[in-house]
């Protein structure tokens, strides 16, 4: 693959750009997002051990967990460069940024333009959801989205060279150790060779070996290390065992208006526009690959099998590679133009509609105030920590738990994490009906059954229940033990509790 | 060495090896439990069908479980076996992995009648099915359907030699039971419809078998509704991966399917084949004595599949053996895995715990989870407030609520009054219960109120169970 000098330095730069623009909005924001915490406790763990939390002492006061450690072990070895809030906000956002290289890989493997492939790179940087996903969270999915379309590029180079497969292979089990979405990539494989018969593409011996290898691998992989949430959740590993409230959200069904926004009205419009010419005219092998990328994850997020944001991540990515492929038939068109002048009025125009497109997309660029802990929060838990028994559990939002633990080292009853728990929906229920209860007895029937020592009211928790008090707290009982009146953050003590002798 | 080994295989000289095979795969849950001496069965449900059989050898009750006082259908596997001399010893640990080999050499004589003759792709059918979860499930443990599949085998073979024996083991399999025979004749009309001839054969067998279903209905009295409760079931319910009981590995699936892909030929026979073994599929996820006939079919096209990617020059010979390696890992790996989890329950501990209740003087009722019901039953020979049957019932709902209650309300009088009057007197509690089963802590839940009220009192603890009394 011959590139010009000028195509590597502008892909530097479109690098540098998004790396730079991802930073700036990442530092911007104060904190890190709630659903990091359990991210630093494991590298913080494997720093100390060698391990990660797998028999987890703090989590729902103490239980087994089970996930793949792989990316909290590459974050603890960066640990060593950064201190922890500087780890989550720089490198998850280096990973996510290599996806602009991956798909110029991709565009350039498809069309051969380089300015298609560098214009498709610039846009896959600013995706809005894959934007405000990946920014502060230190989510797994800033690894995962790069090296899922990593293997797809090289599974579409390895029938033009060998060395392209060892790549293949390396990276395919780099993904199949990294996350479960291995099964989706493989299943998006199947696809691809099923659409290939269809369209009755030359078929490839290769890559129907290639495919099967890598099924029967996964579903190998799957059998040894996920078992045992397969065997308590079954099918239902699939929603993560989330309680049935925050499934409804996380489960929501794709609008029209909510992929405009998600993915940006330029990736999606001419995304789907190369789709399209794939189906009617224009037919290649690799945007067909990514026609079963789109085609797989809007089944799943269409199934309410997968989290809708996850689902428009990998769809805008997948159409924006498709949309470099629309753009650089466009170009060869409007080059193929007598009239010069009319060709260059062609480009002008589809400047300023992506200029125009570009911004409203920026708008959707939230900043995460409100999914980070905030100052005050933290004060109060380094209180707790201070003025507590080491073996407390402390009651929190769910989405705290982890939170809660990391800062006062102190056992949670309920965090985001709900895989192998049982009961969760009860569990849920019942926690988050402390926040509203009125009566101490009711309250105090909940806070014994789940040996809570602790009441932390947040100003999270706060923002989402509007009390900035627990209706039964003040007394004897349940006295205040942090914070004033009339603020939050709170720390109630619970003394009280349920005895049964006679 | 490969080049040996497929000689080897198209010599056709492994069938010793398979039955070998049978009998270790079948035997390995059997050791277990004797080297435990806990005289626990792989299947709970065993432990039903044992108690059973002790019931029709011991007294005249036929339609009524004597101990639960609940109505049953009329079982020929029961009467039969109670009726026989055979010792329960040898109908416990030697029976059902003798009819296991005779299975397994039914279904290789079966293929070799209807013409199958690639050794090659027979030896890996065989291996398939002998190492199968449920081959091992079935064939380790006391089970009707292990009779039933004899029977089955046999009335194929005989309709594919087009002899009208076949017709007595239409009628059997109309006896024994009726979902059963509804799939044997769908293999006959397949198979008649395959070969264009036997039609006459074919409605007498069909003529039988309706003889044989009216017999069971209207002189036994059976019970459909006793049989319409096992659609309570589900597709994880049939996935060994997924933790299902009596099911099979996923990729079984698989390589059945890439099997049927490189069988694939395109005539109506087949298409009509392939849609019956799909419906086969459907209803095998809910009727759980379709499984075993299912894994036949599914054996039998993974063994074409490996034979086919065996036979087959791969782009990359690497990743062919690569492959093939991990085909073979993961069939193992399913029965070990399998194995491992239903096994588990194998511990002379809760052998003591049994024996512990078998010597209590008390004819009342003992609370635990459903999946110990039979256990206690049989074993401890005493009450249980339900067990793994008790869903065919309809007062199942109610006992669900009731259950809920006993293991979560921290409301003693709530709790007392339900034990009361379900003349409930014991609370019988396994390690798994609180390892998240039930609970996910020691003290969660009503787990408190019988560990600290004074209104009950731990009469037995080990390793691995905790008996409460309830003293009122």
């Amino acid at each position: 693959m011959n590139m010009k000098r000028s195509t590597i330095l502008w892909l530097a730069l479109i690098f540098i750009l998004v790396f730079g623009v991802r930073l700036l909005f990442a530092f911007n924001i104060d904190g890190v997002s709630y659903e990091s915490y359990n991210i630093l406790r494991n590298v913080e763990n494997i720093k100390n051990s060698g391990v990660p939390l797998f028999n987890d002492e703090l989590s729902y006061g103490g239980r087994e967990k089970f996930f793949s450690p792989v990316y909290h072990y590459i974050l603890a070895g960066f640990s060593y460069l950064f201190n922890d809030f500087f780890l989550i906000k720089v490198i998850p956002n280096f990973f996510i940024s290599f996806t602009v290289i991956v798909v110029f890989f991709l565009v350039f493997a498809l069309t051969e333009d380089e300015f298609a492939s560098i214009l498709a790179s610039l846009f896959s940087g600013f995706i809005p959801i894959l934007f405000n996903s990946t920014l502060n969270t230190g989510s797994v999915y800033s690894l995962v989205v790069p090296v899922f379309f990593l293997c797809c590029y090289y599974f579409l180079r390895t029938n033009q060279n060998e060395k392209y497969l060892w790549k293949l292979l390396v990276s395919l089990i780099f993904m199949a150790i990294l996350h479960p979405l291995s099964l989706v990539l493989a299943v998006v494989f199947l696809v691809y060779l099923f659409f290939i018969k269809v369209f009755v593409f030359r078929e490839s011996k290769r890559e129907a070996e290639l495919v099967l290898f890598y099924f029967i691998f996964i579903l190998w992989l799957t059998m040894v290390f996920y078992r045992l949430a397969l065997s308590n959740h079954g099918f239902g590993v699939i929603w993560q065992n989330l309680p049935l409230d925050l499934l409804r959200n996380s489960f929501a069904n794709v609008t029209v208006v909510g992929a405009l926004f998600g993915i940006g009205f330029i990736p999606l419009i001419l995304g789907l526009a190369g789709l399209y010419m794939n189906l009617f005219n224009f037919r290649s092998k690799g945007v067909t690959l990514m026609m079963s990328v789109c085609f797989v994850f809007f089944l799943l997020v269409y199934l309410n099998w997968f989290p809708l944001h996850i689902g428009l991540m990998f769809l805008g990515v997948a159409l924006t590679v498709s949309s470099g492929n629309a753009f650089s038939k466009f170009l060869a068109f409007v080059f193929n133009l007598k009239s010069r002048v009319l060709g260059f009025i062609a480009i002008f125009v589809l400047f300023c509609l992506l200029l125009i497109s570009f911004f409203p997309s920026m708008s959707t660029f939230e900043f995460h105030e409100k999914d980070t802990p905030s100052r005050e929060d933290f004060l109060a838990l380094y209180w707790l920590k201070n003025n507590s028994a080491k073996n407390s559990s402390v009651l929190s939002l769910s989405r705290e738990g982890s939170f809660v633990s990391y800062v006062s080292g102190l056992k949670n009853v309920i965090d985001e994490d709900y895989l192998l728990i049982s009961n969760v929906n009860k569990r849920f229920e019942d926690l988050n009906g402390v926040y509203e209860d009125v009566f101490l007895t009711d309250a105090l029937e909940t806070l014994s059954y789940y040996d809570v020592d602790y009441v932390f009211l947040s100003k999270h928790n706060f923002l989402i229940y509007n009390n900035s008090r627990l209706l039964f707290a003040g007394n004897e009982c349940v006295p205040l033990v942090f914070g004033n009146k009339e603020d939050v953050p709170k720390i109630y003590k619970i003394r009280c509790g349920f005895s049964y002798d006679e | 060495m490969m080049n040996k080994f497929v000689n080897y295989l198209k010599s056709g000289n492994f069938f010793v090896l398979i039955l070998v095979f049978a009998i270790l795969f079948a035997s390995i849950p059997i050791f277990s439990s004797l080297n435990s001496e806990s005289g626990m069965m792989l299947n709970e449900e065993s432990h039903y069908f044992v108690r059973m059989i002790s019931q029709y050898r011991f007294t005249d009750v036929y339609f009524v479980d004597a101990l639960l006082d609940r109505d049953i259908n009329f079982s020929f596997y029961f009467y039969l076996l109670g009726k026989s001399s055979l010792p329960m010893s040898f109908i416990i640990y030697i029976l059902p992995v003798l009819l296991g080999v005779i299975c397994v050499w039914l279904f290789d004589f079966l293929l070799g009648s209807m013409g199958f003759n690639d050794k090659h792709s027979l030896f890996f059918v065989l291996v398939f099915l002998v190492s199968s979860p449920l081959f091992i499930f079935i064939f380790s443990t006391v089970n009707p359907v292990s009779l039933y599949l004899v029977f089955f085998l046999v009335g194929l073979i005989l309709f594919v030699k087009r002899s009208y024996w076949s017709l007595f083991f239409s009628l059997f399999l109309g006896l024994f039971d009726f979902l059963l025979m509804i799939f044997f004749l769908g293999f006959l009309v397949v198979y008649t419809y395959w070969k264009h001839n036997n039609w006459r054969l074919f409605f007498s067998n069909f003529l039988s078998g309706i003889i044989g279903v009216l017999i069971l209905v209207f002189w036994f009295g059976f019970d459909f509704s006793l049989i319409l409760g096992l659609f309570n079931s589900s597709v994880e319910n049939i996935l060994v991966s997924f933790g299902g009981v009596g099911g099979f590995s996923s990729i079984l699936i698989v390589l059945c399917v890439l099997g049927m892909f490189i069988a694939w030929k395109r005539s109506f026979e087949h298409f009509l084949f392939y849609v019956f073994v799909f419906f086969l599929f459907i209803c095998s996820i809910y009727f759980d004595y379709l499984r075993i006939i299912f894994v036949l079919v599914a054996c039998f096209y993974s063994g074409i599949a490996v034979s086919g990617l065996i036979v087959k020059k791969w782009s990359v010979p690497n990743l062919k053996e690569v492959t093939l390696l991990l085909v073979f890992c993961s069939i193992i790996f399913a029965s070990i895995i399998f194995l491992r989890a239903e096994m588990s329950f194998s511990n002379s501990e809760y052998g003591d715990a049994f024996a512990f209740l078998g010597m209590l003087d008390s004819k009342k009722v003992i609370f635990g989870s459903e999946r110990d019901g039979f256990m206690i039953q049989n074993l401890g020979n005493k009450r249980t407030f339900w067990d793994a049957r008790s869903f065919l019932y309809e007062d199942y709902s109610e006992k669900i609520i009731i259950a809920n209650k006993l293991y979560y309300s921290r409301n003693l009088k709530e709790v007392e009054t339900l034990l009361v009057n379900n003349n409930v007197e014991y609370i019988f509690v396994n390690k798994e219960m609180f390892n998240g089963r039930i609970w996910n802590s020691r003290d969660e839940g009503a787990l408190f109120l019988y560990r600290n009220s004074n209104k009950f009192s731990k009469v037995f603890e080990n390793e691995v169970v905790e008996i409460f009394r309830y003293v009122g």
